[in-house]
């Protein structure tokens, strides 16, 4: 089972991807800080990191810098999930070390599709 | 004048009259010492002249004495040669022969008694019979002519040559001939021969004493039978002192005579002398008369062009010199008069040109006091101008009279005054003005230092103006400086508004963003049926959820589209795609939407459309259009299609909609425009669709461009450059 860690301080759009996710069989760590997530990456290892950009301690973009410093590597596919769509968001995301880049709202039609991109299934 | 000519003529007289005196003097001592010499050369003629007399006189014996006729002494045959002899000098009387006891036998004049010629015959006769030679009796008193004369005797001499009578010859001594006629005697000169027995024989006439009988000074005889010739001075018979002199006649027992006056030659040359002296004297006179009246001519005028001078001077401008005396002198007159008037003319017009400028004009002598100021001077000082002229100018108008005191007095030891000058000088009225200066020393012809003329500009208003300028400027750099402030602080709010806009924009775009991620997420995964299955009604109503969520979603990102425009941040992905394959795209996308409404959706290419652009942004633009044309479309049918230009490519979206108004075009690609239509249902949107359409077109070099014809539908028109230019964004 595929383990996907999930770094979002919104319980909705937590709750909503969390839901959509283990509903496709998937395993899902939380995080609802960037320290939580630095950690947890480090710790549980997974599949996939969704991150959200703007967190309450340090942006994701930190985040993601952070966890391809660390030991953990940046093997581990990040996509970036957020609602930051102003120019230059995209870019600036790739460029701290994220592999894709979800615009928020997600759209649940081809939201699972985009995972399994994501994961090498598709 | 007078008094001068009058004295130099006596400076010249005087020396000569002193002159005339020292050689009157001096001609008596060398008078005294050439009389003698004089008195020897007059002795010498007279001694020549007797001696010649009695040469001639000898011949003419010796001539008769060898007369046959004579000799045969005939009282009846007597020769006439006697008469024509005697006749030869006005001096002979009587020529005649007497035998050898002393009888007279012929005779030039009348015969007398032989008795009557005894007296006279004594003292010849014998010496001729006695000498039987040439014999000069003594002076006697003639028998016949009753002169006294002198008998001169030849002795006449027989066959063998005995003594047989004499021939004699008298001369009138009375008329006797003192000196050749070649060297008369001086005035008050005498002259005389005598005999060395003492007898006179003839005298000058001034004598006035008989021939014969008186004789010569003693001391005079005595000198000449001393010497053969001398001179000396001796007062004469007459009781006159003479220099005489002395010489003797050569074979006669006679010497010459000749006496000088000294007295009479020093009167003589005295006379002449003082003759001279008056001459000069009243020449002097005549001379020093003529310089008198030719002064009293000149210097009269003279003087009164100087009186008019002096006058003028001393400041009468209308004093001019009275005409008179020589014509010379009434010609410089009016010269002088002329030059007065031109100099008038000349002050005047300086004067009025020094009143009429506003220029302080002052004059100042070397020790500072005012000798002139023009009526601009007086006007601005407040002084009148009697009190300025005489008073010291520092003391007067200075409020700080030093430093140009020094300055000036400087100037009046080594003449180097400063050309221009800054100083205030105070008015009576405690006023200070700026007094800008030119300044010039005053010299005289001998380059003496007489004072300063100075002109000078009252530049206190300039100066202040200047100040005030420079205030204004100084003031204007401050207001530039204080709204430049102002305006980059404003600059600076702006920028910070801007930027507080553009955070506004993106943090609401975010947090609307993230309640709409929650709408359209859970709408979706329970439409989906991922939450359960629901009913077909629960599907319907959820579905109007999604969609509104999905507008909203679009309004959201068309401002932030419009956003991003503004303030330049948007950011272009430019890739090479295929047009056609993206309009296509875009028309299945709205399929389902004009099929609801029955409309009809055409498509067309005339192959493909390779470009090179932004695929996200002209999708963007297509999905506005298409969506506009089926939105607005009631019935018919909404075309695309995708055309190759020269220039590049055009798609267009034509309906067979509404249509609308000209002018409503333009309105159409405003921004938050609707346009409103009567008796039509209002249509949702915000009003951003065109107005971002053309602006990204324009982003991407294109332009979109619109026909339309109220109730004849409408065409839109995107133009694209076939490969985008980065410039022309």
């Amino acid at each position: 089972m595929k383990k996907i860690l999930i770094v979002e301080d919104n319980e909705q759009n937590l709750y909503l991807m969390q839901y959509m996710l283990e509903k496709s069989g998937y395993s899902v760590v939380i995080a609802h800080s960037g320290e939580e997530a630095v950690i947890s990456a480090v710790q549980e290892k997974p599949d996939l990191i969704l991150m959200d950009i703007q967190l309450p301690d340090m942006d994701g973009l930190e985040v993601t810098r952070r966890i391809r410093a660390s030991e953990a590597d940046g093997k581990i596919p990040i996509v970036a999930v957020t609602s930051f769509a102003m120019a230059g968001d995209r870019e600036k995301a790739l460029a701290a070390g994220c592999n894709g880049y979800i615009e928020k709202p997600i759209n649940p039609e081809n939201f699972l599709g985009e995972i399994a991109k994501y994961l090498g299934e598709a | 004048m007078s008094t001068q000519l009058i004295g130099l003529s006596l400076t010249i007289a005087l020396p000569l009259a002193a002159l005339f005196g020292y050689n009157l003097h001096r001609s008596d001592e060398r008078d005294k010492r050439e009389l003698g010499t004089v008195a020897l050369r007059l002795a010498d003629s007279a001694a020549k002249n007797a001696e010649f007399l009695l040469a001639d006189a000898r011949r003419a014996l010796t001539v008769l004495a060898q007369r046959p006729a004579l000799l045969a002494l005939d009282r009846n045959a007597c020769d006439p040669l006697l008469g024509d002899i005697q006749k030869l000098q006005p001096v002979y009387r009587n020529a005649r022969t007497v035998n050898r006891d002393g009888v007279l036998i012929c005779s030039a004049l009348a015969p007398v008694s032989a008795a009557a010629a005894g007296p006279d015959l004594v003292s010849w006769f014998g010496q001729v019979r006695d000498s039987m030679q040439f014999t000069i009796g003594t002076p006697a008193l003639g028998v016949i002519s009753k002169r006294w004369e002198v008998t001169l005797a030849y002795p006449m001499r027989g066959a063998q040559g005995e003594f047989i009578g004499a021939v004699a010859l008298s001369l009138d001594l009375d008329d006797y001939p003192l000196m050749p006629a070649s060297t008369p005697l001086p005035r008050g000169a005498v002259a005389g021969i005598a005999s060395y027995a003492g007898v006179v024989i003839a005298r000058s006439t001034e004598a006035g004493r008989p021939v014969g009988s008186s004789t010569l000074q003693s001391k005079l005889r005595a000198a000449a039978l001393a010497a053969e010739s001398g001179q000396l001075e001796i007062v004469g018979t007459d009781a006159i002192p003479r220099i005489y002199a002395f010489t003797p006649i050569p074979r006669s027992g006679w010497y010459a005579v000749a006496g000088i006056s000294a007295a009479d030659v020093y009167a003589e040359s005295r006379a002449r002398l003082l003759q001279s002296l008056l001459l000069i004297l009243a020449v002097l006179l005549l001379a020093s008369a003529g310089a008198f009246a030719v002064a009293r001519r000149i210097e009269q005028p003279l003087r009164r062009l100087a009186d008019a001078a002096g006058a003028v001077a001393a400041g009468d401008r209308v004093a001019r010199a009275p005409l008179g005396g020589s014509r010379e002198a009434v010609a410089l007159g009016s010269r002088f008069n002329a030059m007065l008037d031109a100099l008038d003319a000349s002050e005047r017009q300086f004067r009025e040109t020094m009143g009429n400028v506003h220029l302080v004009a002052v004059a100042l002598d070397e020790r500072g006091n005012v000798t002139y100021c023009n009526d601009f001077t007086v006007e601005l000082s407040g002084w009148r101008r009697e009190e300025l002229l005489g008073r010291n100018w520092f003391d007067t108008v200075l409020p700080d009279p030093e430093p140009v005191r020094m300055v000036f007095e400087r100037a009046m030891v080594d003449g180097n005054l400063p050309q221009h000058y800054e100083n205030e000088i105070i008015t009576r009225g405690g006023e200070r003005r700026l007094i800008h200066w030119s300044n010039t020393i005053l010299r005289d012809a001998a380059a003496r230092i007489l004072g300063t003329v100075s002109l000078g500009e009252d530049v206190t208003e300039r100066k202040r103006a200047e100040e005030e300028l420079l205030k204004y400027r100084d003031h204007l750099e401050e207001l530039v400086k204080e709204r430049t402030t102002e305006l980059n602080e404003a600059n600076l709010r702006l920028q910070e508004l801007d930027r507080l806009k553009s955070m506004f924009i993106a943090s609401m775009s975010h947090e609307l963003r993230t309640p709409l991620n929650s709408i359209i997420g859970f709408t979706g995964i329970i439409l989906m049926g991922m939450s359960g299955e629901i009913s077909a009604v629960q599907k319907k109503q959820l579905g109007m959820v999604k969609n509104s969520a999905n507008h909203l979603l679009d309004l959201i990102n068309d401002v932030i589209d419009v956003s991003k425009i503004e303030t330049g941040k948007t950011d272009l992905s430019i890739e090479a795609f295929d047009l056609s394959d993206l309009a296509l795209e875009v028309k299945e996308s709205f399929t389902v939407a004009a099929s609801e409404k029955g409309l009809n959706l055409e498509w067309g290419t005339d192959g493909g459309a390779e470009v090179t652009s932004d695929r996200r942004r002209v999708r963007q633009i297509l999905v506005n259009l298409v969506g506009n044309a089926v939105k607005f479309t009631e019935t018919g049918t909404v075309a695309i299609s995708v055309l190759k230009t020269g220039k590049g490519v055009e798609i267009k979206v034509s309906d067979t909609g509404i249509g609308m108004h000209r002018e409503d075009m333009e309105r159409l690609f405003q921004a938050f425009s609707r346009i409103h239509f009567q008796d039509r249902p209002v249509v949702e949107g915000a009003g951003l669709g065109l107005y971002l359409s053309r602006r990204i077109a324009a982003l991407l070099g294109g332009e979109i461009t619109a026909e339309s014809e109220p109730g004849r539908g409408s065409e839109f028109t995107l133009s694209l450059p076939r490969t985008f230019q980065e410039e022309k964004g």
